[in-house]
C-alpha cells in the first residue's frame, strides 16, 4: 500500500460509549461492518450497540492481525503468512488468558459482527474449558443456576447414565492440569 | 452494566452458538450438559454429529435421526447395545485399524465382557428401520458377522459402502445378496489399512 494514499478511517462507538477510530480495512474484517460501508454509511460513528469497549478493543486486535496478515498475501513472499501451526499457536495466544465471562462476550461480539476466524477461535476456547469437567465446575464458571430438584437431577443423570460415572479419562483430565 | 451476558453467562449466548459449541465438545461433554439447569436440558440433543467415542463401550443414546461413527473395533464394544438403542439411526459408519484394535484391545477387556456371538445373532435389538446408509471402512473377517447382522435388520438401507482389505473385501461381497433389497448405491473399495 502506497503511503501517499490516505487511509479511510471508520469510528466505532461500544455500548459504554468510547469511541474507537480504526482503518476501513480493520472494519471490513468484520462482514456486518463490511456490508454497513459498503451501504454507505462510513461517516457516521458505527454504534456497536452489545458490544463493551473493552471487548472491542480486543476484536479489533483481531481485526488489526487479519489485515496485517493478508495485506501482502497477493506476492509470492509474505512475511506475514503463517504456516497452519503457527496460526494455530497465534490463536492459542490471543485467546490465553481470556476468561469465562469474556469469552461470552467475544462470543456475542465476533457473533454480532460476523467475524468468522474469531467465532471458530471463541467456540475452540469455549470447548477447551468445558471438555472434562464436571457439571458443578462448569456451573460455577458461567454462573449457571442449577434449577433442578436433587431428585430430577438424579433422574437426568440415570438417562445417560454413562455419560455422569467418573472413569479415568475423566481422572486423567483433572490430573494433568 | 455487566454488558450482554447477564447472570448466566453461557445461556446468553446465541441459540446457534450453543449449539456449535455442543458439536465440538466430545459426546460425553455435550450430554453432560443436561444437568447444567432447566435450560440446559435439551440442549445436547441439537447436535448433528456424533463421533461414537470408544472409551465408552457401553454407552448408547436415544436421539432420532443420528448417525454413530465407530472408531475402532466392533466386538467387546458393546455395538450390540448402541444399535438397540438406536432404533431411528440413519447412517452408520464402522472404521477399523488394527493399530486402534490393540489399543482398545486391552482397554476395553477389562471393562465390558466380549460381546457373544451368538447374543450378537439372536439378540432382540430390532429392526433399524430408518438406517439408510452405511458404511464399512476395514473391518477383518470376524467383524463381517456384526455387517450381516446389521444388513438383515436394514429394511430401508439405501447406500452401502464397503471399504474392504484385500482378501475380506471378497468375503464382504458374499454378504450383498443378502443386503437389503432397497439399497441403490453399492460403492466397493479395497482400501489400504487406514492411517492413524
Amino acid at each position: 500500500m502506497s503511503e501517499s494514499t490516505e487511509k479511510k478511517m471508520v469510528r466505532l462507538r461500544s455500548s459504554d460509549g468510547e469511541v474507537f477510530e480504526v482503518e476501513e480495512s480493520v472494519a471490513k474484517v468484520a462482514k456486518t461492518l463490511q456490508d454497513m460501508l459498503e451501504e454507505d454509511c462510513a461517516d457516521a460513528v458505527i454504534p456497536i450497540t452489545c458490544v463493551r469497549a473493552p471487548i472491542l478493543t480486543k476484536v479489533i486486535d483481531y481485526c488489526k492481525d487479519q489485515v496485517m496478515i493478508s495485506s501482502s498475501s497477493s506476492t509470492t513472499n509474505n512475511p506475514n503468512e503463517r504456516t497452519e501451526q503457527e496460526r494455530k499457536a497465534w490463536g492459542q495466544k490471543f485467546m490465553e488468558g481470556v476468561d469465562s465471562s469474556t469469552l461470552c462476550e467475544l462470543l456475542v461480539a465476533s457473533n454480532f459482527l460476523n467475524i468468522e476466524g474469531l467465532l471458530n477461535l471463541g467456540v475452540d476456547k469455549m470447548v477447551s474449558m468445558i471438555q472434562g469437567k464436571y457439571p458443578q465446575e462448569i456451573r460455577d464458571m458461567f454462573n449457571v443456576v442449577n434449577d433442578f430438584t436433587p431428585e430430577e437431577e438424579e433422574e437426568i443423570r440415570n438417562q445417560n447414565a454413562w455419560a455422569f460415572e467418573r472413569d479415568p479419562y475423566y481422572k486423567k483430565r483433572s490430573s494433568s492440569k | 452494566m455487566p454488558g450482554v451476558c447477564g447472570h448466566d453467562l453461557l445461556s446468553n449466548l446465541p441459540g446457534p452458538l450453543i449449539e456449535e459449541i455442543l458439536n465440538w465438545l466430545p459426546l460425553r461433554d455435550a450430554v453432560r450438559t443436561s444437568i447444567l439447569s432447566r435450560a440446559w436440558r435439551h440442549h445436547w440433543k441439537t447436535i448433528r454429529r456424533l463421533d461414537f467415542d470408544l472409551r465408552d463401550p457401553d454407552s448408547y443414546l436415544e436421539k432420532p435421526g443420528y448417525s454413530l461413527k465407530f472408531l475402532g473395533m466392533a466386538e467387546n464394544l458393546g455395538l450390540v447395545q448402541v444399535l438397540a438403542g438406536s432404533p431411528h439411526l440413519r447412517r452408520l459408519e464402522i472404521i477399523c485399524s488394527a493399530r486402534k484394535r490393540d489399543n482398545y484391545c486391552t482397554k476395553t477387556r477389562r471393562r465390558s465382557a466380549p460381546v457373544n456371538e451368538t447374543e450378537v445373532m439372536n439378540s432382540t435389538w430390532g429392526v433399524l428401520k430408518e438406517l439408510r446408509s452405511f458404511d464399512i471402512v476395514y473391518m477383518t473377517d470376524s467383524e463381517i458377522k456384526y455387517v450381516e447382522s446389521i444388513l438383515a435388520r436394514a429394511p430401508a438401507l439405501e447406500t452401502l459402502g464397503v471399504h474392504f482389505k484385500g482378501a475380506s473385501l471378497l468375503e464382504a461381497l458374499n454378504l450383498l445378496p443378502r443386503a437389503s433389497p432397497n439399497v441403490k448405491m453399492l460403492q466397493l473399495s479395497s482400501t489400504d489399512l487406514p492411517d492413524w
